[in-house]
């Protein structure tokens, strides 16, 4: 099996070929950059660059007035209020407010408070960060809770916005659409069937 | 073929001999063995990614969930194709690579034959690895053989990283050996063999070993960096720290695509060795032959973004993948061309190799229309994801290159172990996997069309009809393949001799050689005029 002398050398080729590989195997991390050049160069970085611009640019802040309303359907006999019936706001800035609930039935029951705010245009500039609203609350016949909402007002609010008003209103969940949801939050909690 | 068990041997105990076996087999590095092994994982695999595909097809054969969980049938996608991809057709591809390519060429062995020993190792080991997944806790992944991110990066099962690292060892065994295949063609060529003269089936390996370096070290690292924001932190792939899931797809798909090459090239190769030979006529335009096989390499790079229409990629893009996936229709086109015309006025014959190769060109020319009506943007946002893409890709996979490969080996069968098939199973096996192929993967196209996504463990009721076709067409192709497994068993130690020839109209050194050929396949360089 010797080789023929006129047989051409291997190493030249072999050392080219090893070295393809780990070059190609570079170029896929050199991909990543590319990828973004390729997107600006192509403009469709340009709605990414935007958004980016909305939050890096600072807008001055200024202040408004929010009001808070709750209400009940009617067959839920509950008392449910806020603290704080109206708040002097500065945009940008963390507030929380407190709302009152307390169940006046014989019954243990669960409820969950459903946000809507007006003007309707206003919704996407109030960010609540931590919400009531985002659970649901179970309490058992007499017992009264305080819950908690944390929201800012995003400065890109046009100024001719000068009062928004949160307003609640609290819906009884059925045995079985509560149990239900809490399944589907217990399957979200748990993606992948990651622990 | 030298058998290394000698006399000696024989009269040994039992367990002596199996360390003998273990020991003969697990240090092989004559191409021939090194073939032979890379050949019966493929078959093997090719029974396991199959079983995961019959019970896909139970699972489908009436609405409803009857014997799998969701959760479990994702599996089941995932492994199938992982399986069939890098178990299945990949090494078959590389056993025929390892018989042939040294006898065409009129080499004694592989450039590199413990590097060989090596690349072929790391295979059962990644294969093993894969399929350990399916036992862990949480599960084998179950986000398509893609892996697209997040699914397999933020909501990816823990054995993820069991995958990632059998893709490492895959990907390295694939690299090793492309670099053997090209140094031997390269270095390794008798005395005469110019280029111009290589078989068809080594130009197209050596167009697939270079795609090979070329994207299986970009699969490495897309894999790197699912591995790097799974555990340590980065975010590559998540938007969440400035990475973009997107990427992933990018890079995927650009290993992805030419990988669809990888596949074909050496299935397009066998098919041009088997069609003149049962013609009895020399190849049509071998020239353009060549020239298509390299073409095809080329353009296969810069088509990937097909596979992402639906992605949101701009317009222009859009445009640009669009005509460029149709160009490579081109090329394609000349080897159904050729093909065809090598057959026009021969004196054809139709013994079992023949038969697949004509399945071959004929239902390959098929999936390649619908490949044609998936490239086009407009239509491909509605096939998008649905049983459509399913019925085209097993239309090139199953009816196109594994028919090749069963088509190869039948042809060389009798060359490698000096004996023939048994013909008349040969001809059964053959029709019923036609039918029964064409059975299960026809009525995809219908479903697809009329709406049945892909990768759901459950459909709608007026979905039934063609699944329940479908799901039969599985079962009897799947079953059939056992007669070819029965075939090749027996014919083993009671076929008939095989003469050196084997076939009238065959041409090309590996021919000249004895049936089977001697160990080392030439010890003198042959003289090509």
């Amino acid at each position: 099996m010797a080789l023929a002398p006129d047989r051409p050398a291997r190493r030249p080729l072999l050392i080219k070929l090893v070295v393809a590989s780990v070059l190609m195997f570079g170029f896929s991390f050199a991909l990543v950059p590319l990828y973004d050049l390729m997107c600006d160069a192509l403009g469709i970085g340009k709605i990414r660059a935007a958004n980016a611009s909305i939050a890096s640019t600072t807008i001055a802040p200024h202040t408004l007035a929010i009001e808070f309303v709750t209400t009940n359907t009617e067959q839920l006999n509950w008392s449910f209020y806020p603290l704080v019936k109206s708040l002097e706001v500065t945009t940008s800035e963390t507030y929380m407010v407190n709302f009152f609930a307390k169940n006046n039935t014989a019954n243990t029951m669960t409820v969950q408070a459903i946000p809507s705010i007006t003007p309707i245009l206003g919704t996407e500039y109030l960010i609540k960060t931590q919400c009531f609203c985002f659970e649901q609350q179970t309490l058992a016949p007499g017992e009264s809770i305080k819950m908690p909402v944390v929201f800012l007002i995003d400065s890109a609010l046009p100024k001719k916005y000068s009062t928004l008003t949160l307003s609640y209103s609290l819906f009884e969940l059925k045995q079985e659409t509560a149990s239900s949801q809490q399944r589907n939050e217990a399957a979200e909690s748990n993606p992948g069937g990651r622990t | 073929m030298a058998n290394g068990v000698t006399a000696a041997a024989v009269q040994q105990s039992v367990p002596k001999r199996v360390i003998a076996f273990i020991v003969r087999w697990t240090t092989a590095t004559n191409h021939k063995d090194i073939g032979t092994l890379y050949l019966c994982t493929a078959l093997l695999n090719l029974f396991v990614g199959g079983s995961l595909a019959l019970c896909i097809r139970a699972e489908l054969f009436v609405p409803g969930l009857q014997f799998v969980e969701p959760n479990f049938f994702n599996t089941l996608t995932t492994m199938h194709g992982l399986i069939m991809l890098f178990g299945f057709i990949m090494p078959v591809a590389v056993g025929f690579a390892n018989w042939l390519i040294p006898m065409m060429i009129g080499a004694p062995d592989m450039a590199l034959p413990r590097m060989n020993n090596m690349s072929f190792w790391l295979l059962p080991a990644a294969t093993i690895m894969l399929l350990s997944t399916l036992f862990m806790d949480g599960g084998a992944p179950n986000f398509g053989w893609t892996m697209y991110a997040p699914l397999s990066t933020t909501y990816g099962p823990p054995s993820t990283d069991y995958m990632i690292f059998a893709v490492h060892m895959l990907g390295i065994s694939s690299i090793m050996g492309s670099i053997n295949i090209i140094t031997t063609i390269a270095t390794m060529r008798a005395p005469g063999m110019t280029w111009m003269k290589l078989p068809i089936f080594v130009w197209t390996w050596l167009v697939t070993a270079f795609l090979l370096i070329g994207i299986m070290p970009v699969l490495a690292g897309a894999v790197t960096m699912m591995l790097f924001d799974r555990n340590f932190g980065t975010s590559f792939f998540d938007a969440a720290g400035g990475g973009d899931p997107l990427l992933f797809q990018h890079i995927f798909w650009f290993f992805g695509h030419p990988e669809v090459y990888v596949l074909a090239l050496p299935a397009f190769g066998i098919i041009t060795q088997i069609i003149p030979t049962f013609s009895r006529k020399p190849l049509f335009g071998y020239r353009t032959m060549v020239a298509a096989t390299v073409l095809i390499g080329l353009l296969s790079y810069i088509v990937w973004a097909h596979h992402m229409f639906t992605s949101g990629i701009p317009y222009g893009a859009q445009l640009y993948f669009m005509l460029a996936t149709m160009l490579i229709a081109v090329p394609t086109g000349m080897k159904v061309f050729n093909w065809i015309t090598t057959m026009f006025r021969g004196s054809l014959s139709f013994e079992t190799p023949m038969l697949f190769a004509i399945a071959f060109v004929f239902m390959f020319t098929f999936a390649g229309c619908t490949g044609v009506m998936l490239a086009v943007v407009p239509a491909d946002f509605q096939y998008h994801d649905s049983y459509f893409v399913v019925a085209h890709f097993h239309y090139v996979l199953v009816n196109g290159l594994t028919f090749a490969f069963i088509a190869g080996t039948y042809y060389w069968y009798p060359k490698f172990w000096g004996r023939m098939y048994n013909e008349r199973l040969g001809k059964w096996h053959f029709w019923l996997s036609t039918i029964s192929v064409n059975v299960l993967f026809f009525p995809q196209h219908f479903l697809g069309l009329a709406g049945m996504p892909r990768r759901i463990p459950d459909y709608a009721l007026q979905f039934a009809d063609f699944n329940f076709v479908s799901s039969v067409g599985a079962f009897v192709f799947g079953f059939s393949q056992l007669i070819f497994v029965y075939n090749l068993i027996i014919s083993r130690h009671r076929g008939d001799l095989a003469s050196d020839r084997v076939w009238e109209g065959a041409e090309g050194l590996e021919w000249t050689l004895s049936s089977p050929p001697p160990h080392h396949s030439f010890q003198t360089p042959p003289r090509i005029n």
